[in-house]
């Protein structure tokens, strides 16, 4: 009996937490932006605590285009911004369109070696 | 430089002690509890052989013999540029480590590698495929192993930076005496000590409980039973033997972990040397360093001694491995430390300082809602008891008075200055050069009131200026962009 009210209450708190997280995600959405510029990439994000980031071309190490099962049936991808020391990504632009997620990877690659070079 | 690095080659055959007796470590660990389950096993049994044993002892010897032929399936040499590893039984690999790419070579020896007369390094490069390598060698050869490494390293840089001013090749700074060690035992953190003992007391509880099947809780509720009914003065007595001991344990980690330290100034880097019984050793070239910190508790702050951190690349992903802080006993050290990345900013000049509204949201956040979210919980639990929860928000009031109170920004055209604490006190410089990326965060209480907190990304981990104007957090972003942006 016990144990049955437990899995009870789990069940409420996972959909609890799905709920909120759908509506934050939601929420979210609206104020999430980004831009390139001529030396950055600069991304908006958050609802509660929002953020505004920015990367500069020569400080990022490698960029990478992911798309997981439920991305592709939709045609996204996000694309992950990685400068030097952090395991993590620094920026992470989820949901963009598969296309335009390749050439903004191509974009700041190019960017990057020539600020390298430079 | 000697050719001996050309060829490939397998370590040194004593090495193989070490791996069996790291084998062996690995092996307890991991069936100390079946072991004891066989030490106990009921008298009379002892003829019957259980199929789980076998199983054990099989994957017992298996894991022997698989780090043995581990050990004589690696090699590695130098090739040209580039160390190559090549090991695997089943699948073989090849490493290949540009010797440039090399970010630092630490060199260790545990009690078994001075038995042996060995010492391992290892190399990190953060910036490959396999970030990190191990090298047992005798440790004459592991000395000129580690130079030429470090030399050539050196090579390919000089033609970025080519400094006229010709060092001697090691020059002590400093070594930490007696008196000096006693200093740093007795100021250390106690409490942190004491949780850290009370958590591995219960995790080891926790596996004998399941390993023996007695529990434990049992004498603990006794215990808390007993002191329900038992005097102040027991409770006084208990509590002044738990931090005695915790006192003591915190002395014995840091004559182990600071024994022997030197600190001394090498060709382009600092290298590092402590450790009472393993000593290891810790190589910062100047150009890796992103930032210095150094800090102390209040205890610290009072005599003073400051601990000094060289924040270089990817640190804090490093965590398990050697990250050691420099105990610094006089402050003119801390100047003497800073010569190679930038001197500390003038305290006369003007700062920024945290808005005061900082209190109210921290008191309010951290303070408040916790505090009334776990008496609703406690008093349903505990009754009347649960008003100790109320020290919580005063707890909060306070440290977060402090640390507005303390907290002082200062800038100049090539770096910043951060003071910061709440009991203690820390500082840190940072060149604007070494910033990673620049992020204005604001939550819902900022927002309405026109603060905002700036955060810093270095190579190693973020700094942050909380609650400051919009203006002025705007005006810090755009500074250290255009100085990123305009550098190389």
């Amino acid at each position: 009996m016990e144990a049955k009210l437990d899995h009870y209450h789990r069940g409420i708190a996972w959909l609890l937490f799905a709920i909120s997280s759908f509506f934050l995600t939601i929420l979210s959405f609206r104020y999430k932006a980004y831009a390139l510029r001529e030396h950055d990439v600069i991304y908006r994000s958050g609802w509660l605590v929002q953020s505004v980031r920015v990367c500069p071309f020569n400080r990022i190490q490698h960029c990478s285009v992911d798309s997981g099962v439920i991305d592709r049936r939709y045609g996204l991808s996000s694309l992950s911004v990685y400068t030097a020391g952090g395991a993590e990504a620094d920026m992470k632009l989820a949901g963009l369109p598969k296309d335009v997620a390749d050439d903004m990877r191509d974009f700041i690659l190019s960017k990057t070696n020539k600020e390298h070079s430079a | 430089m000697p050719e001996q690095w050309q060829i490939l080659r397998r370590q040194p055959g004593s090495a193989l002690f070490i791996v069996l007796y790291k084998t062996i470590i690995q092996l307890l660990r991991m069936l100390w509890p079946l072991l004891l389950l066989w030490f106990m096993r009921k008298p009379g049994n002892e003829a019957k052989i259980d199929p789980w044993e076998i199983g054990v002892g099989a994957i017992s010897i298996g894991v022997f013999l698989l780090s043995i032929l581990t050990f004589y399936t690696f090699r590695f040499c130098i090739q040209g540029e580039d160390l190559v590893v090549k090991k695997g039984v089943l699948v073989r690999r090849q490493i290949i480590m540009p010797l440039h790419r090399i970010q630092a070579v630490h060199v260790e020896e545990n009690w078994l590698h001075q038995l042996l007369d060995l010492a391992q390094i290892s190399l990190d490069s953060p910036g490959t495929e396999e970030t990190e390598v191990r090298i047992t060698l005798r440790k004459r050869d592991a000395e000129s192993f580690r130079q030429y490494i470090v030399g050539h390293a050196r090579v390919k840089q000089a033609s970025e930076a080519s400094e006229s001013n010709i060092k001697p090749k090691e020059e002590i700074l400093f070594q930490l005496s007696t008196p000096d060690l006693f200093k740093l035992g007795l100021s250390a953190n106690h409490l942190e000590a004491f949780f850290i003992m009370l958590a591995f007391g219960f995790s080891t509880l926790d596996n004998l409980e399941r390993a023996i099947n007695v529990e434990f809780s049992g004498v603990m509720r006794w215990l808390s039973d007993n002191a329900a009914s038992s005097t102040a003065a027991a409770l006084l007595f208990v509590a002044i033997a738990i931090l005695m001991l915790s006192m003591v344990i915190s002395i014995i980690r840091i004559v182990l972990q600071y024994g022997r330290f030197v600190f001394s100034e090498v060709d382009k880097g600092y290298r590092i040397q402590s450790g009472l019984i393993n000593l290891k050793e810790k190589l910062i070239p100047f150009r890796k360093v992103q930032y210095i910190s150094w800090k102390a508790n209040w205890l610290r702050s009072k005599l003073p001694i400051f601990m000094l951190h060289f924040h270089v690349i990817g640190d804090e992903n490093m965590r398990r491995k050697w990250t050691i802080k420099i105990p610094i006993t006089q402050p003119e050290f801390v100047d003497k430390l800073l010569t190679y990345y930038h001197p500390q900013l003038d305290a006369a000049a003007g700062y920024l300082r945290v808005h005061p509204k900082y209190i109210v949201r921290r008191v309010l956040l951290a303070g408040l809602l916790p505090a009334a979210l776990f008496f609703t919980i406690g008093y349903l639990n505990f009754g009347w008891m649960a008003l100790w929860l109320l020290l919580l928000p005063i707890y909060t009031l306070i440290a977060a008075w402090l640390f507005q109170r303390k907290f002082r920004l200062y800038t100049d055209a090539d770096a910043l200055q951060v003071h910061r604490g709440v009991f203690g006190k820390e500082y840190i410089v940072l060149r604007w050069e070494n910033i990673q990326s620049v992020a204005i965060r604001q939550g819902i209480y900022q927002r309405r009131h026109g603060l905002a907190t700036l955060r810093l990304y270095t190579a190693d981990k973020f700094i942050s200026i909380p609650f400051i104007l919009v203006a002025d957090a705007e005006q810090l972003r755009d500074y250290a962009i255009a100085k990123i942006e305009s550098g190389k």
